[in-house]
C-alpha cells in the first residue's frame, strides 16, 4: 500500500557526495524524476557545485553547469537564447541555494523575472551559507544560531519572504515545496515544466549538519516545518491566485525548533516571538487566498 | 581520481557518472531489512502470524487468510469468541482510536469455515495424545500437518474437552463441531470413550506408540469449608453439566474466574438470582473481564472481598456464612437454594511415573485459557518434531516496539461498534450475546491494521532515500551498500519498524 506515489524513473545515480540525510539531494532527485531528462541544470557555488561529484564525475543524469556566483539567473537565460536559436527544446532549471537566490544572485534573478525569461528558479533553502561553515544568509530565520550569529547574539533579523518578493513581480508561478510532501513537491515540478515565463520553486531544505539535528531526522524536520505552520506549502499565479495545498496540523511551534541545535538557546518568549509571526504570515495567507476563507488558524494552541 | 589543477582542460567536462565513488565506506551504522513480531503476535498465546491475516483481509482475500491462520491456530471461531484478547491490549492503534477489533476478524476467519489441506506424506512415526481438549486437538493437528500418525485419547464420548463445558450464549457448539471436524480431516484415529488409568495405562501406550503426549488438564479445586458435601452443593462443571430450568430460585457462586462467571449466567438464564462471591477485589479476578462485564450488565451481583466460611442446611435451603475482608466484624449470612463452588483448578489429572511423555495445557503451563492451551499444544507439537527430526520451527523474531513507529503517516480513526443483542433479549435463551462483522466492516477494520514489523511495501524508504541507494526488485527493496551512506531516514520514515540500524563491520 503506497503512501506517496512517484514517477520511477531515476535521474540521479548514487555516490554524489552530499552529507547523510542531506534534503537538497533528495530534493533533486524529486526535482529530475518530474523535470525528466530533457532538462539543463545551471549551479552556481552552493552545497550542489560540490555535491554533484568532482571532476570528471557527475551525479545527475543531465547536463548541468557551474557557474560563478550571483549569475545563474543571468547564465541560464543566455541558455534558453542559445537554445531558441538552435530551436532545441529543454527545461533550463537553475539550482541554488539560499545564498544566491535571496543575497548574492538576487539581482539577476530579479532581472530575468521582470525579462519573463522562461527559466525554472529553484533555491534549495538551507537557511545559511552551509557549505562554507554555516554563516548566516537573509534565509536564516530570526533568533537562529550560525557561526556568524552565536548564541549570545543570535540573528536579529526576520527572513526574507521570497515567494512573496516574486510574486510581486507578477511571474506566472511561484511555489513553495519540501521533502516531506514528495508528491506535492513533483507535481509542482511538473506544473511549472508546462508554464512559460520565469517559475520560482523554493523548498526548504533541512541541513543536519547546519541546524544541529541527527540525520535520521530530515524528513520529520520537513514535516514539522510544515505542520506547524512554519513553512506554508502554497503556490501563487501571476501573484494573484493563492493556492494553499495543505493545512497544517498546528502541531506545538516547539517540536519543530526543540529538535535543532540551532534553537536551542531559544526561550518561552522567542517562541511567542515565533508562533505571532507565524500567525501573521497565515493571516496574510488567508487573506489572499480564497479558499482558506474558512480555515481556523491554531498556531497559539 | 585526483588531478593537478594544470593537468585540467581549459574548460573540464565530467562525463562519468559518480557510481564509481563509494560513499558507502563513509557509514559506520547501516539500515538492514528485518521483518518484526507485531506485539499483538508476541502477546498472542498461540503466537499466530495476526497482521499477515489482517493484510490479507484488507485485501479481500479472505481464503488465504483463513488458511494463514489455521496454520498456527485451528480453532479461529472459537478463540474469537472465548479468548479474552491479550492482542488487542497491545496493539499499537490503541492510542489513535482504539485498539483493532483483533477477535471480531478471527471469529470472522473462523466463520468462514474453510478447511486447509493436509497433503504431508506420513513420516511413520506414532503418536499418541490424552485427553481431547483444546490443547490435545491442537498438539494433533499440529503433528498431523508435520506427518505423524496421531491417536487421540477421549474418556467422554464427544471430543473437545473443557470446549463442551463453554455456554453456548458465548460460544455456540456448532462452531466447535466444525472446527474439530477441520482438525478431523488433517488425518487422525480417535478412541472415545477410553480413560487413562481405567481403560489403558501410560506402560501399555508406550509399547505401543514412539511418543506419547499427556493432554489431561487440571482438576476442579475443592473448597475446605464446612458444608460442602450438602446435597444442592455442586462444583461449577457439575453444575453447567447439569440441564434443568430452576425457576426462581436462588443461587450463590462461590469465585471470581470464567467458570464463577459462565455458572453465575447460566443459572440466571435458567431462572434465577445469582449472587457472587469472589475474596478479592474486581480488578483481581482472574475471569475474563469482558464476560465479567456482560454478566454485570444482564444482573449478575459481584460481592468483592467476602470469603466463605461454612454452609449450614436450614430446612429446605442452605445458609451461606461469608466474612467481609474489608470490615472487621463482617461476618454476614445468605440463605440460597443452590451454593456453586468454582475457585479454579489445582492438580494434575495423572499421577506417577511421567517420564518419557511430553505434556501440554493447563497440566504443563497451569494458564486456564483457551488460547494458552492451543498454544501450548503447537508448542508441544513443535517440541515433539525436534525431537525425532531435530528440526527447530519455533523461529525467534525481535518485537516491534511502540517507538519503532512513525505515527505521523497513521491518523485517528475508530473501531466499529461490537453489535450486543439487547439486555432483556439474550438472557431468555442461549443464543450467542455477541454478533460479528459484515465483511465490509472486516475490510474496513483490518485497514486500520498499522501491519506492525510487516513490510507491505508502502514504498517510504525508497522515496526518501537521499542517495537513490534503495532500489525494488520483485516486490522487494535492495538496499545498495556501496552507497548507502547510513543516513538512518528509511528507519525514522518507515512507518512500522521494518527497517533497522545496525554497526557496520569493517
Amino acid at each position: 500500500m503506497k503512501i506517496f506515489n512517484i514517477p520511477e524513473e531515476e535521474n540521479m545515480n548514487p555516490g554524489h557526495v552530499a552529507c547523510p540525510g542531506c534534503a537538497s539531494a533528495l530534493s533533486m532527485r524529486f526535482a529530475l524524476k518530474a523535470l525528466g531528462r530533457e532538462t539543463i541544470l545551471v549551479v552556481p557555488a552552493c552545497c550542489w557545485s560540490v555535491i554533484d561529484g568532482p571532476f570528471p564525475y557527475s551525479s545527475v543524469k543531465v547536463p548541468l553547469f557551474h557557474i560563478a556566483f550571483g549569475t545563474t539567473a543571468a547564465f541560464a537565460s543566455g541558455i534558453r537564447a542559445a537554445l531558441k536559436m538552435k530551436n532545441k527544446k529543454a527545461n533550463v532549471v537553475v539550482w541554488c541555494g539560499d545564498g544566491e537566490a535571496f543575497d548574492i544572485g538576487f539581482q539577476t534573478l530579479s532581472g530575468a523575472a521582470e525579462r519573463k525569461e522562461d527559466i525554472i528558479f529553484v533555491c534549495y533553502d538551507n537557511e545559511g551559507y552551509m557549505n562554507t561553515g554555516i554563516q548566516r544568509s537573509s534565509a536564516t530565520p530570526i533568533r537562529a544560531w550560525t557561526t556568524t550569529t552565536p548564541k549570545k547574539y543570535p540573528k536579529q533579523e526576520l527572513k526574507k519572504d521570497l515567494v512573496e518578493i516574486f510574486a510581486a513581480h507578477k511571474i506566472p508561478y511561484a511555489a513553495t515545496a519540501t521533502v516531506a510532501f514528495p508528491e506535492d513537491m513533483i507535481r509542482k515540478f511538473s506544473r511549472a515544466k508546462e508554464i512559460r515565463g520565469l517559475k520560482l520553486i523554493h523548498i526548504l531544505s533541512p541541513c543536519p549538519s547546519g541546524w544541529k539535528f541527527p540525520e535520521n531526522l530530515t524528513v520529520k524536520i520537513s514535516r514539522l516545518a510544515v505542520e506547524t505552520g512554519i513553512f506554508p506549502l502554497y503556490e501563487v499565479e501571476y501573484g494573484e491566485k493563492y493556492t494553499v495545498n495543505h493545512i497544517p496540523k498546528w502541531l506545538p511551534v516547539e517540536e519543530y525548533l526543540k529538535k535543532q541545535g540551532r534553537f536551542s538557546h531559544l526561550t518561552e518568549k522567542d517562541c511567542q516571538e515565533k508562533r505571532a509571526y507565524i500567525e501573521k504570515k497565515w493571516l496574510e495567507l488567508r487573506e489572499k487566498s480564497k479558499s482558506l476563507e474558512k480555515i481556523p488558524i491554531l498556531v497559539n494552541n | 581520481m585526483k588531478f593537478r589543477a594544470s593537468e585540467l582542460p581549459l574548460t573540464p567536462v565530467s562525463l562519468r557518472n559518480t557510481i564509481p565513488i563509494r560513499t558507502g565506506d563513509w557509514r559506520y551504522v547501516e539500515p538492514f531489512y528485518e521483518e518484526k513480531l507485531s506485539p499483538c503476535a508476541f502477546a498472542c498465546p498461540v503466537k499466530t502470524d495476526i497482521t499477515s491475516c489482517i493484510a490479507l483481509l484488507a485485501e479481500e482475500r479472505f481464503g488465504e487468510a483463513a488458511e494463514l491462520w489455521k496454520e498456527s491456530n485451528p480453532f479461529p471461531g472459537v478463540c474469537g469468541r472465548v479468548c479474552p484478547r491479550f492482542c488487542e491490549r497491545e496493539c499499537l492503534r490503541k492510542h489513535l482510536g482504539g485498539s483493532i477489533k483483533i477477535h471480531l476478524l478471527e471469529r470472522f476467519i473462523g466463520d468462514l469455515n474453510i478447511y486447509v489441506q493436509n497433503k504431508i506424506q506420513r513420516n511413520g512415526k506414532k503418536i499418541a495424545i490424552v485427553g481431547s481438549g483444546p490443547a490435545g486437538l491442537a498438539c494433533a493437528y499440529h503433528l498431523s500437518r508435520k506427518g505423524y500418525e496421531v491417536t487421540v485419547f477421549e474418556k467422554e464420548n464427544l471430543l473437545g474437552g473443557l470446549l463442551r463445558t463453554i455456554p453456548s450464549y458465548r460460544l455456540s457448539q456448532e462452531i466447535v463441531d466444525k472446527e474439530i471436524e477441520g482438525i478431523l480431516k488433517q488425518g487422525m484415529d480417535i478412541e472415545i470413550n477410553k480413560e487413562l488409568g481405567k481403560d489403558f495405562s501410560l506402560q501399555e501406550l508406550k509399547q505401543q506408540f514412539d511418543a506419547i503426549c499427556v493432554a489431561t488438564g487440571l482438576k476442579e479445586r475443592k473448597l475446605n469449608i464446612e458444608g460442602v458435601k450438602l446435597s444442592n452443593v455442586w462444583s461449577g462443571r457439575e453444575f453447567l453439566k447439569l440441564n434443568k430450568d430452576i425457576q426462581n430460585k436462588k443461587v450463590a457462586v462461590i469465585g471470581g474466574g470464567d467458570t464463577a462467571v459462565d455458572v453465575a449466567r447460566v443459572a440466571l438464564r435458567r431462572g434465577s438470582k445469582v449472587d457472587v462471591f469472589y475474596r478479592r477485589r474486581r480488578e483481581d479476578m482472574p475471569a475474563n473481564p469482558y464476560e465479567v462485564e456482560e454478566g454485570m450488565e444482564e444482573g449478575v451481583n459481584i460481592e468483592y472481598l467476602s470469603e466463605p466460611l461454612k454452609i449450614e442446611k436450614y430446612g429446605s435451603f442452605l445458609r451461606l456464612f461469608l466474612k467481609k475482608k474489608a470490615d472487621g466484624n463482617g461476618e454476614f449470612f445468605i440463605d440460597v437454594d443452590g451454593v456453586v463452588i468454582a475457585v479454579g483448578e489445582e492438580g494434575k489429572t495423572v499421577d506417577g511415573e511421567m517420564e518419557d511423555t511430553f505434556l501440554c495445557g493447563d497440566i504443563l503451563t497451569q494458564k486456564g485459557t483457551v488460547s494458552h492451551a492451543i498454544g501450548s499444544g503447537k508448542e508441544t507439537a513443535s517440541l515433539i518434531h525436534e525431537y525425532f527430526f531435530g528440526e527447530s520451527t519455533l523461529a525467534v523474531l525481535p518485537v516491534v516496539k511502540p517507538e519503532d513507529i512513525n505515527l505521523d503517516y497513521f491518523k485517528v480513526d475508530y473501531p466499529p461498534e461490537e453489535k450486543k443483542r439487547d439486555v432483556s433479549q439474550r438472557i431468555k435463551d442461549f443464543d450467542e450475546v455477541c454478533q460479528g462483522l459484515t465483511k465490509e466492516e472486516v475490510i474496513k477494520e483490518a485497514k486500520r491494521c498499522f501491519s506492525c514489523g510487516k513490510c507491505n511495501g508502502c514504498d517510504n524508504c525508497y522515496v526518501f532515500c537521499p542517495d537513490a541507494a534503495i532500489s525494488k526488485q520483485d516486490g522487494k527493496y535492495i538496499i545498495d551498500y556501496d552507497h548507502c551512506k547510513g543516513c538512518g531516514i528509511c528507519v525514522e520514515e518507515c512507518p512500522r519498524g521494518v527497517v533497522s540500524m545496525r554497526r557496520t563491520e569493517k
